[in-house]
């Protein structure tokens, strides 16, 4: 099933597991244009503002829970965590080649960052994955707390756990002044 | 007024994803549609290894050498005859395990939180639940009955199974007395329970591979012997007569270089039979 068929108008009476199957799709669909922006913002902050990366860990969660169907417990939930894991791999698989040619070629394109986001995004590249994750869901997405561990796959206490120290570490990192 | 840090945070909030997205999300899947699996050598060895697991657990579930009557199948012997599925409340985490014929395989868990003996109350993550590599899988003769050991666990206790080894599909609810009548396969066992003041509903996954009836080593030519071959790929397991070749190659760049982080599923023919070896038989590995 692909996003482009399930958004082909079916003419004619339905069978019900065809019925259900096109409700699925549209769940998917739905899922995808109220969703995409926020995983896609999600993922980009946590690459350290890599687009390309976040692009393809993005897309690449969503076609996976496009081809589970109706398979998968939680489908959001299952897509944060099938493209944080597919980001870390890409970003890890760029940096074991960037090491085997003496490169850096592994790091940020910086002309492709937006410069007024480059002491942020540096910053959130020193926090630990975890905490990067759950300073994003929870300060960018606006996520609670319980929701923000519901996507992780982690329980509530270790999020703010990741909070509380992923905060300290930013502070440290961009100053403790206040702004208006 | 907010602090510098979160100011920044909000910026973040102006990104969105780029319009090629779509199309892209259309081409399907690039990857294999599962989380990230042990490197390919792992599997591989891992793969080749089970069918030495599996035939000393068959070997086991005969009772072993020493029997002069023909090979039959598996059911009619007299063997371990019940899967334990053992829910413990330990004294910092819960422990759960499944066991058959003297091997146990321990749940996964995504996480729980668990009060202590101590009074403290532990929290547990893991990142993302595994993908169970080959090795994982607890084999269980298929018709084995399942039986639950829950000396600490609060009723009820709900099982569901789904086929194939990822936890994060949707299992089935099911029942003891339905897993044994489980087609062979591999499945993912999901078990929640709840212990009164220590933590609740906390789900582990067992992968579990239901085998059918095969038949039992006659005698033990004393070394099985794995060949690893680079070029091309090719993993020989031989025990005796019974010889079985992996045939990966497509797994290899035209340079001979391996394809990094290449996943494999071993082929068919690696994976639908399996050799029979008793337990206790020397395992040498050559080329790996």
């Amino acid at each position: 099933m692909r996003v482009d068929t399930m958004m082909t108008a079916v003419e004619g009476e339905l069978s019900e597991p065809e019925a259900n199957a096109r409700a699925r799709g549209a769940d998917l669909d739905t899922l995808f244009r109220d969703e995409s922006d926020a995983v896609y913002r999600t993922l980009y902050a946590f690459t350290g503002g890599r687009g390309d990366v976040a692009e393809e860990a993005t897309a690449e969660a969503f076609a996976r829970a496009i081809a589970h169907g109706d398979e998968l417990r939680d489908p959001l939930a299952w897509i944060y965590r099938v493209a944080f894991r597919v980001a870390i791999d890409d970003l890890c698989r760029e940096g074991r080649e960037a090491r085997r040619a003496h490169d850096d070629t592994g790091d940020a394109d910086p002309t492709a960052t937006p410069p007024e986001l480059l002491g942020l995004l540096d910053a959130l590249q020193r926090l630990s994955p975890n905490q990067r994750a759950a300073i994003v869901l929870h300060h960018v997405l606006g996520l609670e707390t319980d929701e923000v561990a519901h996507r992780m796959g982690i329980t509530a206490p270790t999020v703010r756990v990741h909070l509380h120290r992923g905060r300290r570490r930013l502070r440290e990192l961009l100053g403790t002044e206040e702004v208006e | 007024m907010t602090e510098r840090w979160e100011s920044e945070l909000q910026q973040l909030r102006q990104v969105s994803a780029p319009p090629g997205l779509r199309g892209r999300v259309t081409e399907g899947p690039h990857g294999d549609g599962m989380p990230p699996a042990p490197g390919r050598g792992q599997r591989v060895l891992a793969g080749v290894v089970a069918f030495a697991v599996f035939g000393a657990a068959m070997w086991l579930a005969a009772g072993g050498f020493g029997h002069d009557d023909a090979p039959g199948p598996l059911a009619t012997v007299s063997a371990p005859t019940s899967a334990v599925l053992a829910l413990v409340a330990g004294e910092n985490d819960p422990e759960e395990t499944l066991s058959f014929a003297g091997t146990s395989v321990a749940g996964s868990s995504i996480g729980y939180c668990w009060n202590q003996e101590n009074g403290v109350q532990k929290c547990a993550d893991a990142f993302w639940l595994p993908t169970f590599a080959v090795s994982d899988f607890l084999p269980v003769p298929q018709g084995t009955a399942f039986v639950l050991d829950n000396p600490d666990a609060a009723d009820p206790v709900e099982l569901a199974v789904a086929p194939g080894d990822d936890p994060s599909v949707i299992g089935r609810g099911t029942t003891l007395g339905d897993l044994g009548a489980l087609e062979p396969g591999r499945y993912v066992l999901s078990v929640t329970a709840s212990w009164k003041g220590r933590g609740e509903h906390i789900t582990f996954h067992f992968p579990v591979e239901v085998v059918g009836t095969t038949p039992l080593p006659t005698d033990a030519p004393g070394v099985a012997v794995i060949d690893v071959q680079r070029q091309p790929l090719r993993v020989i397991l031989t025990y005796g007569d019974q010889r079985q070749v992996g045939d990966i190659s497509d797994t290899w760049q035209p340079n001979g270089d391996p394809l990094e982080d290449h996943r494999i599923t071993a082929p068919p023919e690696l994976l639908g039979t399996f050799l029979v070896v008793p337990p206790g038989t020397p395992l040498v590995v050559n080329g790996a």
